[in-house]
């Protein structure tokens, strides 16, 4: 995209900004003044909240500038109240929603777990943690040629025929695909062989040649020697983790026992069975 | 400048990393990134309709899904370094617009331009609103000061949004397995809407309070020499430029800023802060132009054809013009190594396949397929066709380990190259007494930087011999194989620059013709499927050539490309998947590719 704003011009906005169509909302209306009192202890807030963002008080004028946003904001907040903008309106809606939710939230206590609790809670969650599945292999590489599939193949039976000590050297390229292979990760094997090798080597035997397997690059004759399948990581070493695992788990629990609660005291009733049928009915 | 700005160290995760300790590789690993990110941070960003954070952006280079205009995407494969690099322009500003507790949020522009949100659409846009209001700053760009707007809360919010920035490239640093850059864009637009556009990178967190942006700094010569400035205080930065394709001949200039032919001085101060250039990305390749270099059988490649073409907006003439302000004033202004990203305006840093299905990186513009037909959807100009380029390029660097200090040194020193997206393997060496012929890849490596210097470098003068040239090249394992590695050379004789290009290495057994000519291999695209030849070109390619008409006494650089056999491009794909429909001109097969950066040869000084 071209540069969109990059120039002050927007001053000009100010003139867009009639768009907006907020002064034609507000007539002057009648009734009876309102009352507004900007207390001591609300401009004591509002500094504080100024020198949080810039670290230093505010000087006077600055005083004054918060204090004339800070009315402005509460009379129209009151006319707006007055107008009913807060009903069917989403993001008041959801915000107040939000408010209430926060305020809830801080209110859940979590006690200290004791070890056993982690501990059980470890057993129950072990798929959270894993090691990755790591490899080690040997590889000769053929590269996309002419007949490089049938080259493969006779290799495949040279290097079952006997053991060597340099298997690659049977390879017809002078490649740059290493020929060993120590417990990698899938992820870094398939940067060089392509997405979705990895998933023929763990199914391999161990300590056979196999192949010829394509890749994006050619093909390749594989010896698999170890294969660390996505191993536990032992409890010891990721207490911290699974604590803060527990405790975000304990606050969704108390969350949503919270959220049943609330909802005992409504009857609720959901027309979602009637909103389906009237659908098929449209058709 | 009125406004105080120090030097510190800001780093605060990574003081605890000791990146001392990652294992490093002699003959160096290689590593893909971006180096061009723009987040929400961005004005036009925003406007486009992005929300993502410079925390989301990293997230998604390390491979994480982020959700973006309603859709969930994620990288095919993570890279392993990026730097988020949002506008310094209006960067306070931004933060004011985004941040309900920030000074100035609730100004009426910053509330108008917040109008485009909603929530409650499946792309978060209100889209005709959004339309309406780009249309409204489109009129209104170019006409005014360069000045911070009345809704500029001062410096204190660009210093805040500068920390958040800092922040996520902390938070996301991993020594030897990801690595993050502090830095940022300067925008200089010319009065022509020309873009002189640099981004700025840090070695590490020892950085500025705040960027400073195009209206601080206002031409290049002021910027280098606040990087310099800098410097001084303890700060490590480049600058590179980008988008000369858009620059108007203003990037490769014959004056500096205030109109005086090139000094010496001026040539050091711009090759000691401009190592590199970005010669690919979504708004097109940089590299040459068809309408220029005619006799250049691939030049046509993810060209801009509606912005000022002009041949001084590319990467080749500027190589060539470096060579002869070298011999008339004795510094080369322009010793530029080579870098692709994608420019991404989305928060989707590595965002660069052809075939993804969520391949646009400039905002809403190009993110659905009929928006990337019509670059200016948003303007309803629809004359315009086939504009919205490709996805964009990466970066690669040779580097010891992948850590800040490292991947920035190798950035330094050149030993990068560019792709058209795609991840191709390639080195570059040039040097004396290399081998006919390599049958381990390991002897390779120890012969090209034993008797040579890799990419970037500057080739050793030998009294009587001609040097030779390593080129290696290794296909993407995801993409199409090789077709050829080609040597580019330019050089500067008797008052005129001459260039040519060289088939090194050819795939499929072919050789080149008494008439330099190389016979086609027949690789072939369906246009049904989109599928590409599989049975053509080579995996990995090789030679060791020797340049058949090198003269001592002759500057000369040389450069190597790597083309692929060829492929869909996103037109050819959309087409396909969306039945969108395009002229028979536009460009539905491409040849995706890698540019090495330059070796140099500077003869003796009589």
């Amino acid at each position: 995209m071209s540069k969109i704003i990059k120039e002050p011009l927007l001053h000009f906005f100010l003139i867009g900004a009639g768009l907006f169509g907020v002064y034609h909302i507000l007539n002057p209306r009648q009734g009876p003044p309102g009352e507004i009192t900007v207390s001591a202890q609300k401009i004591a807030e509002l500094a504080a909240i100024w020198q949080m963002q810039w670290n230093r008080p505010p000087t006077e004028e600055e005083l004054d500038e918060i204090i004339r946003n800070f009315l402005q904001e509460e009379i129209l907040y009151r006319e707006a109240l007055e107008l009913g903008l807060d009903q069917n309106d989403i993001l008041v809606r959801r915000r107040l929603a939000q408010k209430l939710q926060f305020i809830l939230e801080d209110k859940i206590e979590i006690k200290d777990p004791t070890d056993e609790e982690l501990k059980a809670f470890y057993d129950a969650n072990r798929d959270n943690y894993k090691e990755p599945t790591r490899l080690t292999f040997q590889q000769v590489a053929v590269l996309h040629q002419p007949g490089a599939e049938r080259k493969a193949t006779e290799i495949l039976r040279a290097l079952r025929q006997q053991p060597w000590d340099s298997p690659h050297i049977l390879g017809v390229n002078r490649t740059a695909v290493p020929e060993k292979w120590e417990l990698s990760t899938r992820e870094e094997i398939e940067r060089v062989f392509g997405s979705g090798f990895s998933d023929k080597l763990l199914t391999a035997d161990l300590n056979t040649w196999i192949g010829p397997l394509s890749s994006g690059l050619g093909f390749h004759l594989i010896k698999v020697e170890e294969i660390q399948r996505d191993a536990w990581l032992p409890f010891e070493t990721i207490r911290s983790r699974v604590e803060a695992d527990w405790r975000e788990y304990q606050k969704t629990q108390a969350w949503n026992a919270q959220i049943q609660r609330m909802a005992s005291r409504y009857s609720i009733r959901i027309e979602k069975e009637e909103w389906l049928k009237s659908c098929s009915g449209e058709k | 400048m009125a406004v105080p700005n120090s030097v510190s160290n800001k780093a605060t995760l990574s003081r605890n990393w000791d990146d001392t300790k990652v294992r490093t590789n002699p003959y160096r690993n290689l590593y893909f990134g971006d180096l061009h990110v723009h987040t929400a941070f961005s004005a036009d960003a925003y406007l486009g309709g992005t929300i993502a954070s410079p925390d989301d952006a990293y997230r998604f280079a390390k491979g994480e899904e982020i959700v973006i205009f309603g859709k969930k995407v994620k990288l095919r494969k993570p890279l392993d370094f990026a730097a988020v690099t949002d506008h310094s322009e209006m960067l306070g500003e931004m933060y004011s617009l985004l941040n309900p507790e920030a000074p100035k949020h609730n100004n009426l522009i910053l509330r108008y331009l917040r109008s485009i949100r909603d929530e409650d659409s499946s792309t978060g846009i209100d889209t005709s609103r959004q339309r309406k209001i780009f249309r409204t700053v489109l009129k209104l760009v170019g006409k005014g000061k360069r000045e911070h707007p009345g809704f500029f809360a001062g410096y204190e919010t660009t210093k805040t949004a500068w920390s958040i920035i800092l922040q996520a490239a902390e938070k996301h640093y991993v020594p030897g397995t990801f690595t993050t850059f502090a830095g940022y864009e300067w925008t200089l637009t010319g009065l022509q809407m020309n873009h002189l556009h640099r981004n700025i990178i840090f070695r590490d967190m020892v950085v500025p309070d705040f960027p400073l942006s195009s209206l601080e700094l206002k031409n290049e010569e002021e910027l280098w020499k606040w990087l310099e400035l800098i410097a001084a205080q303890g700060a490590t930065a480049m600058a590179i430029p980008h988008n000369t394709n858009l620059s108007d001949g203003g990037t490769f200039t014959d004056s500096d800023p205030r109109g005086n032919p090139l000094t010496p001085q001026y040539a050091r101060l711009r090759q000691n802060n401009e190592p590199l250039l970005e010669i690919h990305q979504v708004k097109g390749s940089s590299e040459v132009h068809p309408a220029f270099w005619k006799n250049d059988e691939f030049a046509a490649f993810e060209n801009h054809w509606m912005f000022m073409p002009r041949e001084k907006n590319y990467a080749r003439y500027a190589l060539k013009k470096g060579l002869e302000y070298e011999a008339n004033i004795g510094v080369n202004p322009f010793k530029y190594g080579f870098i692709g990203s994608t420019d991404t305006h989305n928060g989707t840093p590595g965002n660069s396949e052809e075939d993804d299905e969520y391949i646009g990186n400039k905002t809403i513009l190009d993110f659905f397929p009929e928006g990337r037909r019509f670059e200016d959807w948003i303007l309803e100009e629809k004359q315009k066709v086939y504009e919205a380029l490709n996805p964009g390029g990466l970066v690669a660097v040779w580097a010891e380990a992948n850590t800040r200090a490292h991947i920035y040194d190798a950035l330094k020193r050149k030993e990068t190259y560019a792709t058209s997206g795609n991840r191709i393997q390639l080195r570059f060496f040039a040097g004396y007494g290399f081998s006919e012929k390599y049958d381990s890849y390991e002897t390779m490596l120890a012969d090209g930087y034993s008797k040579g210097v890799p990419m970037g470098g500057d080739i050793a003068v030998m009294q009587g011999a001609a040097p030779q040239f390593i080129v290696w090249a290794m296909k993407d394992p995801d993409g199409a194989n090789l077709d050829r590695i080609q040597i580019i050379k330019g050089w500067y004789a008797e008052g005129k620059s001459y260039e040519k290009i060289f088939n090194c290495a050819l795939s499929d057994g072919r050789t080149v013709a008494a008439d330099g000519s190389v016979p086609d291999n027949g690789a072939t695209v369906n246009h049904q499927t989109g599928q590409w030849s599989k049975d053509k070109g080579n995996a990995e390619l090789m030679a060791v050539w020797q340049d058949p008409e090198f003269n001592p006494l002759v500057p000369a650089f040389y450069y190597a490309r790597v083309l692929e056999v060829p492929t869909a491009s996103w037109r050819l794909w959309d087409k396909i998947r969306y039945g969108i429909d395009y002229p028979s001109d536009a460009e539905m097969v491409i040849r995706e590719r890698a540019w090495s950066s330059p070796v140099w040869y500077t003869p003796p000084k009589q």
